[in-house]
Order: structure tokens, then sequence, then C-alpha cells
């Protein structure tokens, strides 16, 4: 395989039909209005020499070295910021323009260090390739270091731990600080200085310290190495580059994985993100883009462990051996116990083709329905309200949808931080004129950003967010708002939700006090919502992860049917999905009452096929859930878990709770690349393989299905497949597949909404988006389009019931919980990066009002409590938060955040209410919690 | 080894199920008893594993709740019970 080089037309595309008809250099061609010259002429194969202009990017006009000849216009226009016209006859080429060119390229070159061959761009430089193509020979003013007055001394900064900037090679085509503002939306550069003087500046200080993401858009815009990677510094240019999906979040952004060397040998030099990606379309985030160096990190398990009892040491064993003793240990617990008593978690970071094996491993060689997934605590309310009230169990648009939104409602949900690469796209559409309303406890980033301000934040108080959105429905209802006409064609059960949603207890007023929101603010962003041509909403897990988590997706897809905002581009309902995979593991089957495709295992007729299929009788009860399976480990009915790639010791609430049930079972599989915390109550370890060696398909908060492909051969020698495969051949059931691409084969086979994909599908098209059948294989971008999946859309009354979770005198403060961009999850994989350089450790975010009550000054170590633990970590003085409540993140282990979270949880899905837990704050002075602070203490341990 | 039971002050003592279906059953407050047992209890077949169900119609036997509506959800469930 080689390196893929995606073309560069220049300037961006213009959308519309191709209707204006151009000649370049002879060559005939008809592209859309707004076209640039340069993109007409690259695309008739002529391509414009270009310094400033990257297809990325509107075009800027400043390099000159793009000019050309067109009939009738005076001079050399500049091809990047000239638009075609009807009947336009252009010449790229001539001794004048060759001459132009040459002149311009003289003066770069002037101030340009020639040390080519020792550069680490060499032959990835965009100013040597100029060099070439237009012909320079000679510089009259002298080059390098002899030409007089020049930038050569300039510094380099490498205070960013991903990629360096030498100005000393910088040609200021400001590539990089439009890449920062149109691309990212972050605006961290500048040109300061003038003439002679400029440079580029992120902001007067070093990029770490600046507002600068590190999302890399600069780097890879700027066209010299000038900005450039350190691993290519380090390592030198990539010779071949495979396209896979990144392993982080639910955006899911294409990318290339740039590689040199082969087989076991392979070393990745760098991701850069695919143009032609469908989630992406060429940027990226600091993860996807720079912290994939835990692939490769030391603590990786390569080999299988096991053990007789936790209290024992580990002891490495064959793949045969520990497969072996896991299969007769499972076999044996059903044995005594019952075909019930042992399950299996999947994880939302696994392929579709990995999810899809435990799944059928759990139904079939387990012979019951104990499947769940880590989704179970973040996305599992989604599931619940979407499919009550549209009939499935997903958001209703693509993310380029948001490119036509007039109003954009984000609850619960950071997208700056959490999904990064849509938040860009978002932040495009908002500084475009779309208004923006904020319903979030914390004044988040995207609150007040630069050319962007929220039209209103309602900083609700935590737990009241059903509260919010029936008074804003109350308002639609009342101030006669409804879209009658959406209503009457497309749903069922108005009448009664508008009865219910009209009642004085709900309007804006009546629950001013409950959610602290100023009802006037309410009624305006209800007006603003429904009064846009159109609107959508994006969620998150500040939505989810509440005791009235299903029933305020529910409110909200109320709230969008009644204002007729579902079923074309620029509206809908769309969570934010956190793991990369969360749609994807919830498709495949692995809540315990669902089969794939989100089929009750009640259903007779779907229980059938697979009955066929696997030649075993499916039960029709559901199973499990994760909470449940803890608490059935406590009464004695749950013996046995297979955890794959999942963390749970960590990631799920009231971790005290959690260990007693892990140290209640009788046999814990791990699989995973890290021996994290779950492995501390494990039995067996088998390790688990990275993205980069996986073979398989991801399924993003689009549900798009992106290929995900092997980079490197897998370092444990297995595919996580292939284990599960051979785990359930060893217990006595015969499951084989020749590969990946066979898994989805039967997944297509088997589930009606996945007809159409397969490997080679994906392959040819690039991605597509479920549902995709034999009949539509293109996919579907936009959901409910004609109809809801379940015929009419049902309007459910969502009823205001608060959390039982009060602040009160001994915990008179609420905790809610989120993440960070540079961090993912529990951490496990951007720990072992150096994105430790913005996050080395969680932080309590507090009021300063609450802080200074309590004598607490900012980077204080606190102690934090709630009912059920205690933990310690430092402070962070913040007027972002409102009084009253304070904020961490959980990715770190020794904060162990989950100490302090509780088991309440969603009424209809047991999702965790992570967001929601009483609490106080003390300063942490006494000497036992001076030395209890690296370790958190949750209580009734031991 | 903590007792999950005393997490929450207000369930000291109880069954899981019974704090499960608490849950539920406050949801349905507003709704006349009959429709919300109903209700209730079709939720819980469609997504609580038997031997949950098994365990609160145990619980309500033997006295451990009460609330009337939870104490109905039980009776209509109990029939379709799997044996301890
Ligand atoms: S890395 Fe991203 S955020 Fe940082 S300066 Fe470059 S474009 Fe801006
Ligand atoms: S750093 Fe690179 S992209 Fe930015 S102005 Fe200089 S050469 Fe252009
Ligand atoms: S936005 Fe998400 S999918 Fe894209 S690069 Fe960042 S972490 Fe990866
Ligand atoms: S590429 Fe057109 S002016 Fe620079």
């Amino acid at each position: 395989m080689t390196l893929l080089e995606e073309p560069d037309f220049g300037t961006p595309a213009r959308p519309g039909q191709a209707t204006v008809e151009v000649t370049v250099d002879g060559v005939a061609l008809t592209v859309p209005p707004g076209t640039s010259v340069m993109r007409a002429a690259a695309q008739a194969g002529c391509a414009v020499p270009k310094l400033c202009a990257t297809d990325s990017l509107e075009a800027f006009g400043s390099c000159r070295l793009c000019v050309v000849e067109i009939d009738g216009a005076r001079g050399t226009p500049a091809s990047c910021t000239t638009p075609v016209a009807p009947g336009m006859v252009v010449r790229t080429r001539s001794e004048k323009l060759e001459k132009l060119r040459r002149g311009v390229m003289e003066l770069y070159i002037s101030d340009h260090p020639l040390d080519c061959l020792t550069c680490s761009a060499n032959g990835d430089c965009e100013l040597q390739d100029m060099a070439a193509a237009t012909g320079l020979r000679e510089v009259r003013y002298g080059s390098g270091v002899d030409a007089g007055a020049n930038h050569m001394d300039l510094p380099k900064d490498t205070s960013n731990p991903y990629f360096e900037f030498d100005p000393a090679k910088c040609i200021l085509c400001s590539r990089c600080v439009r890449a920062c503002d149109e691309v990212q939306g972050t605006l961290a550069l500048t040109i300061e200085g003038r003439g002679f003087g400029s440079t580029v500046s992120p902001g007067g200080t070093d990029f770490l310290s600046s507002d600068c993401v590190s999302c890399g858009a600069c780097v890879q815009a700027c066209p010299t190495a000038t900005l450039q990677e350190r691993s290519v510094v380090e390592l030198g240019l990539p010779t071949r580059s495979v396209v896979t999906t990144c392993a982080y979040c639910g955006v899911g952004c294409s990318f290339k994985a740039e590689v040199r060397g082969s087989g076991e040998a392979t070393e990745v030099v760098r991701m850069v993100p695919l143009k032609d990606g469908g989630a992406n379309q060429g940027h990226s985030c600091v993860k996807g883009r720079f912290a994939f160096g835990y692939a490769s990190h030391p603590d990786r398990v390569l080999a299988p462990r096991i053990r007789e009892s936790i209290s024992d040491d580990w002891r490495e064993v064959s793949w045969e051996e520990a497969i072996g003793f896991a299969a007769r240990r499972l076999r044996a617990i059903q044995a005594a116990h019952g075909p019930g008593s042992i399950g299996a978690i999947t994880s939302s970071r696994c392929t579709n083709e990995e999810v899809y094996v435990v799944q059928k491993m759990v139904r079939a060689a387990f012979g019951n329905n104990n499947v769940d997934t880590c989704a179970r605590v973040c996305h599992s309310p989604t599931g619940y309200g979407l499919n009550q009230t549209f009939g499935t169990s997903a958001g209703t648009q693509d993310f380029a949808s948001v490119d036509d939104a007039d109003v954009i409602m984000v609850i619960g949900a950071n997208p700056t931080d959490a999904h990064p690469v849509f938040a860009s796209r978002m932040k495009r559409r908002l500084r475009r004129g779309a208004a923006l309303i904020v319903a979030d406890p914390r004044s988040i980033d995207l609150v007040r950003s630069p050319h962007i301000e929220a039209a209103y934040h309602l900083p609700l108080a935590p737990g009241t967010n059903v509260a919010i959105v029936n008074a804003m429905a109350h308002v639609v209802v009342t101030e006669g708002l409804v879209d009658r006409e959406f209503v009457d064609a497309r749903c069922e059960g108005f009448d009664e939700w508008a009865a219910f949603i009209a009642e004085p207890a709900n309007s804006p007023e009546a629950v001013e006090e409950i959610t602290g929101v100023p009802a006037a603010d309410v009624r305006a962003a209800a007006r603003l919502y429904a009064g846009a041509r159109n609107a959508a909403i994006y969620y998150g897990l500040g939505v989810t992860e509440h005791s009235q988590g299903s029933t305020m997706v529910m409110g909200m897809a109320n709230l969008a049917m009644a204002t007729g905002n579902i079923g074309r581009r620029g509206v809908g309902v769309n969570p934010l999905r956190g793991q990369n995979n969360v749609q994807g593991s919830c498709d495949m089957g692995s809540f315990p009452h669902e089969l794939p495709g989100y089929r009750h295992v009640g259903e007779e007729s779907v229980r059938d096929i697979y009955n066929e299929l696997w030649g075993v009788e499916v039960l029709d009860e559901p199973g499990l859930r994760i909470p449940n399976m803890f608490d059935a480990a406590l009464d004695g009915s749950f013996r046995a878990l297979f955890v794959h790639g999942e963390d749970i010791a960590q990631s799920d609430p009231n971790t005290a709770h959690v260990e007693a049930a892990l140290s209640a079972l009788d046999l814990v599989i791990v699989q995973d690349l890290f021996e994290n915390e779950t492995a501390r109550f494990a039995h067996v370890l088998l390790p688990g393989t990275s993205f980069l060696e996986k073979d398989g398909t991801f399924t993003n908060a689009e549900r798009r299905i992106n290929r995900v492909r092997p980079v490197m051969p897998a370092r444990t020698g297995k595919q996580e497949w292939q284990i599960v495969c051979e785990l359930a051949q060893a217990m006595g059931y015969p499951m084989h597949y020749d590969d990946a691409a066979q898994i989805m084969d039967e997944i297509a086979l088997t589930t009606p909404t996945f007809s159409g994909v397969s490997f080679a599908h994906l392959d040819a098209v690039g991605s597509v988006q479920w549902p995709c059948t034999t009949e539509r294989p293109e996919g579907t971008p936009i959901m409910h389009v004609d109809g809801f999946v379940r015929g009419l859309g049902r309007f459910v009354p969502t009823r205001y019931v608060p959390t039982r979770e009060r602040s009160t005198r001994r915990f008179p403060l609420i905790l809610t919980t989120g993440r960070i961009l540079s961090q993912y999850n529990v951490g496990a994989q951007t720990r072992r990066t150096a994105n430790v350089a913005w996050h080395p450790e969680d932080l309590l975010e507090i009021h300063p009002h609450d802080a200074e009550v309590r004598g607490i000054a900012d980077g204080d170590r606190v102690e934090l409590s709630s009912r059920v633990g205690t933990t310690s970590l430092r402070a962070s003085i913040s007027a972002r938060m409102p009084v009253g409540v304070c904020y961490t993140t959980f990715h770190h282990p020794v904060s162990g955040a989950n100490v302090v979270t509780t088991e309440n949880s969603d009424w209809a899905t047991n999702c965790p209410e992570y967001k929601v837990t009483a609490v106080q704050v003390t300063p942490a002075t006494t000497q036992a919690a001076v030395e209890r602070g690296e370790a958190p203490v949750g209580a009734g341990r031991g | 080894m903590a007792d999950p039971a005393q997490a929450h002050p207000a369930h000291a003592g109880a069954e899981p199920v019974v704090r499960l279906v608490e849950e539920i059953a406050v949801q349905f407050e507003h709704r006349p008893p009959d429709a919300a047992a109903a209700e209730i209890a079709a939720h819980l077949r469609r997504f609580w594993d038997p031997r949950m169900r098994r365990r609160l119609v145990d619980a309500v036997a033997a006295g451990a709740v009460g609330d009337p509506v939870v104490v109905r959800v039980a009776q209509v469930l109990a029939p379709g019970v799997p044996a301890r």
C-alpha cells in the first residue's frame, strides 16, 4: 500500500448544480456558480501553482503565485479569489505568467533557510514543490542566511508536546491562522506586527499556554515545515497510509494512519484526518490526531494471565490455557448455580463485529440474555426515549444537517470538549448566524466564545431538565406556536399531551423556583425555538444521566414534534454519543432485552431468525442489566462476569458497591489493553487489541458505519472476536468466522436495517448511515422523513418528578460530572499519552462563594464526600459554576469521582444518575486526609 | 463489605428491586392506580430479568412494601414469574 494523497483543489467546493461553462487551457467544463477559477482549473487537470490557498479554507489572495490570464479581463488576476463566469476563457500558462510566478517564488526563497536536504518536510513541502513547478533556478537577492535582513534566527516554539513551530521557515501565508479560525473555530492564532516584522503568534505567548486546543488543523494547513508534527521530525516522513476510524469519541472521524515500516515493525508517524471523511471532512481533535501513543505503551498487556483467586499473583499462560480455564469455570458455575448465573458486558470501544460476537456468545453459548453494555451508563435513556416516541433508538440527523439549522439548542452537552470536531462544525454555523440556546448548569465554553454568544443560557439546577423542557413546551402549546399541520398529519397522542403540558404547573413561572431559571428567559427561548424555520436539538449525558433521563429524552422529542422540527435537514433530536461505538454497540444487540436492531427478545419471529441460524433456543425473557448484575452478585444468584473492554470499577457509580459486587463473584474475566482497575477483581485477564490492530466497523453518533482497518498486525496474536469465538467453542458451542467481514455478513443477513451493509460495500462507498438496506444501499442521512419509524410519532406526557437526591444540611452542594477535551473517559488511553500536559489530574470546580465560605483557595486539596464515600482532589475556583453546584471529571483513578456517586438511576433504564449527587466539600487539612491524598476512600470498603 | 441496601437512608434494609420499583412507581403517581400498576407491570415484563420479578413478588408477599400500587404490580406479575 502507498501513501494516499488526497487532491487539493485550492478552494472549497461550492454547493449547487454545475451550470457555469468555462474553458481552461482549452479544456471545457461546467462547475457550480461561485467556484473559483483555481478550482475549475484543478478540475480541468491544469492545476495552478499556489501557496496561500488550500481547499479547506476560503481563498485569501496573498501570495499572488496563482495568477492567470482571462480573456477580456485586465491584468493577471489571482485565480483563487476570482470566481468563474459563464463563457470564461482562462489560460494558466504563458511566458508572462511564468515570469511573474518566478518573481514571487524568488522573494519567498530569499527569506527561507535553504536547508531542504536536512529539513523534516523534505519531500512534503509545498514551497519546495512550487519552486520546482515555477522552474526557479536562481535567486537574485541571495538566499538563506546570505539574503540580508531575514527571519532565520527566530527561536522555535516547542511547548506543544505534539508539534513544533519554527518561525524561521514561515512564509506568512496565514493558512494556519485561517485554519484555526475557519476550520477549528478557536481563533488562537494571529499575524502580529506589520510588514517585515510580521509573525504568526498564538496570542503573544507560546502554544501550550495559549488558547490553542492542539487540534492540529494549523499543522495540517501549513505548506512548509514551520508547523510540523514532532513525530515527523523524530521518525521521518511516512511511507504508506491506511484509512481508518478514530477510536475515541462518537464523532467517528476518518483518518489516514500514515506509517513507516510494515508487519510487526510498523510505526505510526502521524494520523491525518481524511478530507473525504463523512463525519469530519478533514478535521480532527487532539485525541484522534495525536493521542495514539497508548497503543505502543509498555503497560499494554500482551499475553493472557490467570489466577485461582484475586489475592494470588498473576500467571502468564498460553491462549489455550487461559481460554480453557475460563470456559471450564464458566460451565462449572452454571452447573452449580444455573444457566442464568453468568453474563457479559460488551464495550462501546470495540467494533460492531466484536460486540456482535460477545452478545452471540451470551445468547447462544451461555444460553441466557445476561448481556449489557457500557451504554447502560450513558445513553440507554436515549434508546428508551426515542424508541417510545419515534420508534427507533438513534439520532435523527447527519452532522452536516447542522449547516441548515437556524436555531441550535444544546442541552446537557459540552460539544467543544466532548465532541470537538462536530463542535467546530456547529460553531461555524453559529458564526454564520444561527441562534444558540444553551441549557446547562455550567456556563460551558459555547455560551460565549469568539464570535459566538448564546441568545439564551438557561442555567438550570441539576436534575430539573424535565421541568425546563415541559415549561418550553407549555409556552409552545399555550401561545399557539404548535405546528398543527405536522402534528395532525404525523403524530398521535397530541391532545392528551397538550392538555397535560398546558397545566399551569408546567408554566415557566411555576417552575422558576425549581429550576432557578427566570421564566422570561424560558419563554423567550421557547419562542425562539418554535419560531425558527429550522430548529435542532443536540444533547448529551447531561440529559440522560438523571433519574428522569428517559423522561427528558421523550420531553425533547415531544417539543420537536409539536413544532414540526423532525424529518428534514436542519432540525431533529440528536444525541451526542460519548464513546466511538456507543451507537454500534447498542445496534448490535448488547441490551439484555434486545436482539440486534432493537428487536425485543419476546418477539418470536425475531428469535426464530437466530434460533435457526445459531441452532439454539434464544431465551424469550430479558436478562440482567449491569446494575442488576451487581445486585444479583450480592444476592448470590449471579456468579461470573465477562467484561469486554470496559473498566466498570472506575467508570460505574458508587465504587464501594461495585467493588463489593465484583469481589463477590466467583469468576471475573477481563479483556482489555491494560491491567485496569476492574482487573484487580479478575481471575482471567485476556489482552485486547488497539484500534490500530482491529479489522471491523464503528458506528458513530449519526448512525454512520465507518471501516476500521488494521494498520499493523494484532500485537497479541489474535483479534478480539477470535478470542470470544474460541471461548464459546471451549464451552461447547461451535462458533467460527474466517474474518471480520463474515461477521458483518451475518449481521446484514439477520438485521433488516443493516441488510445492505458489507465490508465490500463500505470499502466502495466509504461509509453509510443505517438504515442501509438492499433497496437503499446509499443509507439514510435523515430519519423519519415521510413517516416515523413507528408510523406515527407518539406524544408521551412527561411529568416532572424531582430526584430523591437532594442537598441536605450534611451534604449541601450538588456535584455534577463531565469530561474535558484532552482526556477520554476513564483515561486509560489518554493518560498514557502526552495529553496529560493539559489535564494532569481531575479538579473539582467550585463557585468562588462556595469556596470562600469553606475557606478553600484555588489549588487547595479538598475532601469531597457524599453519603456513599469520600475522595480527595484539588479545587479549581470557577465563576462558570452556579452557587451550590460543583463539578468534576472522572478521567483519573486516583481521584475516583465515582467513589461519591450513588446508586440512584434513571427509572426506565437504570442509567446512573451521575449528574446529581449531594456532597460536602471541606479543606483537606487533617493529617489523615493529607495522607489519604492520593487514595480515594470508599465508605464501607473492605 | 458494603451493604448496598444501607446506601440510601430511605431504603435502609430494602431489597434493591424494591428501591427500583419505587423509583418507577413515583413516575406513575399521577396515573389512576390500576392503570399505573398495569403500565409498571408491563414495563417490568419488558425490561426485568424474571428473577428480579420473582424477588419483587416475594418482597411484597413478605410485607416489605407499603405502596398499594407496587402491591398491585406484584399481584399482576405473580402468575407469570418463575418458581424459585
Ligand atoms: S492546533 Fe488547532 S487550536 Fe491550536 S493553533 Fe492550531 S488550529 Fe488553532
Ligand atoms: S506557520 Fe505555516 S501556515 Fe502559518 S503562516 Fe507560516 S507558513 Fe503559513
Ligand atoms: S472528534 Fe472524536 S472521533 Fe474525531 S478525532 Fe476527536 S476524538 Fe476522534
Ligand atoms: S494561492 Fe492565490 S493568491 Fe495565494
